[in-house]
């Protein structure tokens, strides 16, 4: 079976892998690096649990063949934050927020929103909403999850003050 | 309730407490069984059915067993002899019941199911010998549906059964025909409430590993039920219970569909007994739409006698749910029209009830238990009739709610069907949502709209929610399990940190936070110091899980009696160091003092390490242990009654038929609240799924019982955009009697009134254009552009 | 849910790519874009392709640029970068706005403008955008490089006219000299949800007569991308702003067309859409009018 090794960054860590072409990067960072935050909920781009992203961008790992990633930088879950104390301020707004339950989409939100804030650091709700509505949750209702990124504007607004 | 909690002085009870258990999930760290790894795991997958119902004549698995990195392959028919399928039986009359086999032996009753299980080294491998795998299915007359299932001729699904039903009930109140005969108006009413899911975020999956050594099975499974599904692993591959330990880890939602045990378990298990090695299956989504558990398949009609007043005289009705083909364990057949009879009536008073219910079987996936449980539907039907009434007499829709609901002079009040709801605020929560709302400024704001061309319209519902019923109500469901109580058990250690072991588990619930809650306020300990562990059976005491809205009152209670236990004895052993009287010494900081002097006492450190490391400072007729288990059932039984109010402002775009929900006030009472954000949490995210139920979320099958949903593309769920712009939530707080703290159960409630509640607004938002009325769920565009068009 | 196998390559230039589509002709060759239909349809194993052509690193398919007559938009450029065009949206605000509708952004950050055209979807944007403005697609194969009319690109269902070994490398706008105006709307069950029915619409505009010329174009009626010629007729000389007269080229529309129906709407529900969305669109470009593009 033919394989080709790609290098690429994930969370500022170089990696090489050696992959069949059909493997999903999903796949790669969850079985190759053992990088478990990064979810998969449909594997057919709906759900956005696998949002990472790569060059800056959000994307689906889902939808994406890890043959294709060579040179690309790549960030997840992981890189947000190594633990409580260096939360990110979206990690820290969702918790204060109430903005998880059983956690399964989460990263993939925190993601999105990530870039989000990026592009746009002072949303309206519905600029929150209209980012983040390739995210599924079937937990929150979202109200708590909308809270807590104009909460994190707020906070990467005034760090950044 | 238990004489501790007079004396306690709660600090986190009633707090807005931030979830303990959050870290983990926000660094990515949690561990869902995906993320379980084990030596030398293979990884299964299932041939499927693609026929709605057809004999097998035989599954040829040579090419696949061929194919490279394929381990093994099994049938239904290799393993009929050994293991026993899954049976899930009623007690009661008319019962039909059926075998659910972990794979296909001699027919398959329904698209998506398992024919054929094939393990290799990777997962990619694996899809790819499933597709080698060829069933041989002779195809039989499907039964896509409730009226061909009960036609004359229908062809039977189950050979042995007389027709297609899994049971047939009714009950009648005296002298009913008279009632409604005497009733000045009456009006029939026919309601569908279409099938949908639960659809958590995570599909199922599972890790099974057989230690031949010990000949020991461990089972890692997505479950929020882990000792129901140990117990029916145990008797159908006939292994004794204590050599089987499952583990259910993080869990990416339940809503009910992960509370069963299911046949691809069964598989996942037998294969890693046949090859020696760990078996993973990681559901996809394809699979988990069509072959996993379907929900809220109902159809309801009824007819109802009323006065001129809209007071509700009598209420006749018929109930059909379309089960299809299997029971489900634990749950039975009988769950969704069990529940369906005896909530129908809802917080009314209604005295006259005559009912017929019907689980009908059809070759379609299986229907067991979400979020709710048969009472959206029963809530969409109940709120239909009083619009439709309240519309007949020319009354106000809150005006026909306010006359019939359930008063608080007359708690505890036995409903017609025998449910006694405890307490509650029915009148005070529709007042409250009321002003909260604005209403009358709504009307305005709905009349101002309509001089503009536009179609706002306004919605209400009131429901009453069973929460936390224990043994004397499923005593009287007739099914095999009675799901009595919960346990916890509650260890000080000698560094005097605490463990809750407990039989529930939480996947999202934040029980995690709730429980410690409790235990920290009981025993005068910070959050930090209180351990919450679940879901391995090999760990905690026996229990049923998490499900039925019970999860707070019952493990909650329970670890509220086990701390009490450990408190009285750490105040007896205080007690006696300190020459005190054990009713003396208080709990606060972490320390056992004497009242009134904090100086005088120990920390619990130090008691705990006493207690444990040396015994001779304690009183000699105490074990040096500080451990005890509970168990807990909020006696009397029959569940304790949550309700709720809720209005909605919509906007519905005539030309499209597309509904905007504007804004939503909901007023819960869920008696004493143990975390309000939590609580919130728990409300918002129901309501969401009921939105979902109310106007995206369909299950189509056509006539030959193909599913034609069978990707998220196709099955729409909520997201962001389809809430409500303003979303408000007010709380009443009607403690509930009898069970500990005043706790009622709250987590189902949100989803049971979406449904009623939007079906109300579009049609008052729609009357000037049409006399047609939503009659079905969920409502499209195009359902509404069709009652446009009919005017 | 995973794919099945296939191999993979990823020329650097247009050549290199049309030469290897010749050469895995009979192998089931198949140009990787972004992939944000073509992957989804390979993990649920409804695709199959032997091999892939990954036209991410082939040089100078990607940009958007301004021409003497109009825009240049490489087959490789995101819908995201459409959609934060500065220049586009100060020059032909409709590209950016209907990006903006397309799927979700982290789709559309991946899924390019020419892989949206050659997926022929019948329910995308960008195929009823592509007849909406008459572009020119240009394609390259191993003997050159040729371009195909809109009108002729659409084959049928998720079939574009174009040969196995040919890459779409751009599409060519052109616009008109003097006034125009476009507008644009769908209905779709919700965000980033597919269009059940899309409306777009290009007026050109006379400041005495009215609409001197138009151009109606609708998604979700057909199996390709559908002109309509009796709205386009039935709006020639009208003023732009006339509600009226938007009530009746929509009513044409919707006349004119036998939309097959489906899960996702009835022929009956479709037509009704179209008279909605059409009106819309129409509302929109009279709006953006004012607005100079």
């Amino acid at each position: 079976m033919n394989r080709h090794t790609v290098s690429f960054t994930v969370n500022d860590q170089p990696h090489e892998v050696e992959v069949e072409p059909r493997r999903l990067l999903a796949d790669v960072l969850r079985e190759n690096l053992g990088l478990t935050g990064t979810h998969l909920g449909c594997e057919h781009g709906v759900c956005g649990a696998c949002t990472v992203l790569v060059d800056g961008q959000p994307q689906r790992s889902c939808l994406l063949f890890a043959v294709q990633l060579d040179g690309a930088e790549i960030e997840t879950v992981e890189g947000l934050a190594a633990d409580e104390q260096g939360f990110h301020p979206l990690q820290t707004a969702f918790w204060e927020k109430h903005g998880l339950q059983c956690g399964f989409c989460t990263p993939g939100f925190l993601m999105s929103s990530k870039e989000l804030l990026e592009r746009n650091p002072d949303p309206s709700d519905d600029e929150i909403r209209e980012g983040l509505a390739g995210n599924l949750c079937r937990c929150t209702g979202y109200v708590h999850i909308v809270d807590a990124v104009r909460s994190a504007a707020e906070a990467i607004r005034e760090e950044q003050r | 309730m238990t004489d501790q909690i007079e004396t306690l002085a709660p600090r986190f009870f009633g707090q807005r407490v931030k979830r303990r258990e959050d870290p983990r999930f926000l660094l990515g760290r949690a561990k869902y069984v995906d993320d379980i790894v084990r030596p030398g795991m293979l990884f299964a997958s299932f041939v499927r059915s693609s026929e709605a119902h057809a004999r097998v004549r035989g599954v040829d698995i040579a090419d696949a067993l061929a194919l490279p990195g394929v381990v093994d392959v099994l049938t239904g028919e290799m393993i009929a002899d050994t293991s026993h399928p899954i049976r899930s039986d009623s007690t009661m009359p008319t019962w039909q019941g059926t075998g659910f086999p972990a794979l296909a032996i001699d027919k398959v009753r329904f698209v998506g199911e398992a024919v054929a299980c094939v393990v290799a080294e990777d997962r990619y491998a694996v899809e790819d010998a499933t597709e080698a795998v060829i069933p041989d299915l002779e195809p039989l007359t499907p039964v896509a549906n409730m009226d061909q299932a009960t036609a004359a001729d229908a062809p039977l699904i189950h050979e042995d059964w007389e027709d297609n039903h899994f049971i047939k009930r009714h009950v009648e109140t005296d002298g009913f025909d008279e009632a409604l005969d005497a009733a000045p108006h009456r009006s029939s009413h026919r309601f569908v409430m279409a099938r949908h899911t639960g659809m958590p975020l995570e599909n199922r999956g599972c890790i099974a590993e057989w230690d031949s050594a010990k000949g020991e099975l461990t089972l890692w499974t997505a479950t929020q039920i882990p000792h129901l599904v140990r117990t029916g692993l145990a008797d159908a591959l006939q292994i004794p219970e204590n050599r089987i330990r499952v583990i259910a880890p993080d869990v990416g939602g339940g809503f009910g569909i992960k509370g069963h045990l299911f046949p691809e378990e069964l598989s996942c298990s037998i294969m890693a007994i046949r090859t020696g090695r760990p078996v993973k299956w990681i559901e996809d989504r394809r699979e988990h739409i069509i072959a996993c558990i379907h929900a809220r398949e109902h159809t309801h009609e009824v007819e109802v006698g009323y006065d001129d007043d809209g007071t509700i005289l009598a209420l006749k009705a018929h109930l059909q749910v379309d089960c299809g083909a299997y029971s489900v364990y634990p749950w039975t057949s009988t769950m969704d029209t069990g529940m369906a009879l005896g909530i129908l009536p809802g917080p009314y008073r209604i005295r006259n009830y005559y009912v017929d219910a019907e689980s009908v079987a059809t070759n379609k996936a299986p229907l067991g238990p979400y979020r709710g449980v048969a009472r959206p539907a029963a809530c969409f039907t109940i709120e239909r009739t009083m619009d439709a009434v309240a519309e007949q007499l020319g009354l106000d829709p809150t005006e026909i709610r306010r006359r019939n609901l359930v008063r608080s002079d007359e708690f505890p009040y036995t409903s017609v069907t025998g449910l006694q709801y405890d307490s509650g605020s029915f009148i005070e929560a529709l007042d409250l949502a009321m002003e909260k709302a604005g209403y009358q400024q709504w009307r305005e704001r709905q009349q101002a709209a309509r001089e503009e061309g536009r179609y706002l319209g306004i919605g209400v519902t009131t429901y009453t929610e069973q929460t936390a019923h224990t043994t004397q109500e499923f005593k009287k469901r007739g099914i095999p399990m009675v799901f009595g109580y919960e346990t916890s058990m509650l260890r000080m250690d000698p560094s005097g940190q605490v463990t809750v072991n407990t039989s529930i588990h939480s996947h999202g619930q934040g029980l995690e936070t709730t429980l410690a809650q409790i235990a920290a306020d009981q025993l005068g300990v910070s959050l930090e110091d209180v351990r919450i562990s679940f879901g391995d059976t090999s760990e905690v005491a026996y229990g049923s899980g998490t499900f039925a809205s019970r999860s707070a009152v019952l493990a909650g209670g329970a670890t509220d009696l086990a701390a009490g236990e450990i408190r009285a004895k750490l105040a007896r052993i205080a007690a006696h160091l300190l020459e005190a009287a054990p009713e003396d010494i208080e709990f606060s900081g972490g320390r056992a003092y004497v009242a009134g002097s904090p100086d005088q006492g120990y920390s619990l450190a130090e008691i705990a390490r006493m207690t444990h490391h040396n015994p001779q400072h304690i009183p000699e007729d105490e074990a040096p242990i500080l451990e005890s288990t509970r168990t807990y059932d909020a006696s009397p039984g029959n569940g304790t009654f949550t309700n709720a109010a809720l209005l909605l402002l919509v906007e519905v775009d005539a030309e499209t038929g597309f509904v905007h929900l504007l804004d939503l006030v909901c007023v819960e009472d869920c008696g004493r609240i143990i975390n309000p954000l939590i609580v919130d949490g728990q409300i918002q995210g129901g309501i969401a799924q009921g939105i979902g139920s109310a106007l995206l979320e369909e299950l189509v099958y056509d006539e030959d019982g193909q599913p034609l949903v069978t990707t998220l593309v196709d099955y729409l769920m909520p997201g962001t955009t389809d809430m409500p712009e303003n979303f408000e939530i007010h709380h009443l707080e009607t403690p509930s009697p009898f069970t500990v703290q005043g706790i009622k159960g709250m987590g189902e409630g949100g989803a049971i009134g979406p449904g009623a509640l939007v079906a109300s607004a579009v049609d008052d938002a729609i009357r000037p254009l049409t006399s047609g009325r939503v009659t079905s769920l969920p409502i499209t565009p195009e359902k509404v552009r069709t009652l446009i068009e009919q005017g | 849910m995973k794919p099945p196998p296939f191999e993979y390559h990823a020329p650097a230039t247009t050549d290199e790519a049309a030469r290897l589509l010749r050469e895995l002709e009979d192998e089931e060759a198949k140009c990787l874009a972004g992939g944000q239909s073509l992957v989804p349809l390979m993990n649920l194993r409804l695709a199959r392709p032997g091999h892939l052509v990954d036209l991410n690193r082939v040089d100078g398919l990607n940009g958007i640029s301004a021409t003497k007559d109009g825009w240049r938009i490489g087959a490789l450029t995101r819908h995201a970068q459409i959609e934060d065009s500065a220049e586009l949206a100060a020059g032909l605000k409709l590209l950016p706005q209907v990006a903006s509708q397309i799927g979700y952004r982290a789709i559309r950050t991946r899924g390019t403008i020419g892989g949206a055209l050659c997926h022929a979807d019948p329910v995308a944007e960008w195929p009823m955008i592509a007849r909406l403005l008459d572009v020119d697609v240009e394609v390259v194969g191993p003997d050159g490089s040729r371009e195909i009319a809109a009108s002729d690109f659409f084959f049928t269902v998720f079939t574009p006219a174009i040969e196995p070994d040919e890459i779409l490398t751009s599409i060519q706008i052109r616009l008109p000299k003097g006034s125009w105006t476009t507008g644009f709307s769908e209905f779709a069950r919700k965000s980033g949800d597919y269009a059940v029915v899309a409306a777009g619409v290009f007026l050109e505009v006379d400041r005495k007569h009215g609409v001197s010329a138009a151009r109606v174009a609708l998604s979700g009626v057909e199996l390709t991308p559908h002109r309509s010629e009796a709205a386009e007729s039935a709006l020639i000389g009208t003023d732009p702003g006339d509600g009226a007269a938007h009530e009746r080229a929509a009513a044409a529309a919707a006349d004119a067309v036998e939309p097959s129906g489906d899960l996702h709407g009835s022929s009956d529900f479709r037509r009704q859409l179209v008279r909605a969305e059409l009106k819309r669109a129409l509302s929109d470009a009279a709006s953006n009018l004012g607005v100079r593009r």
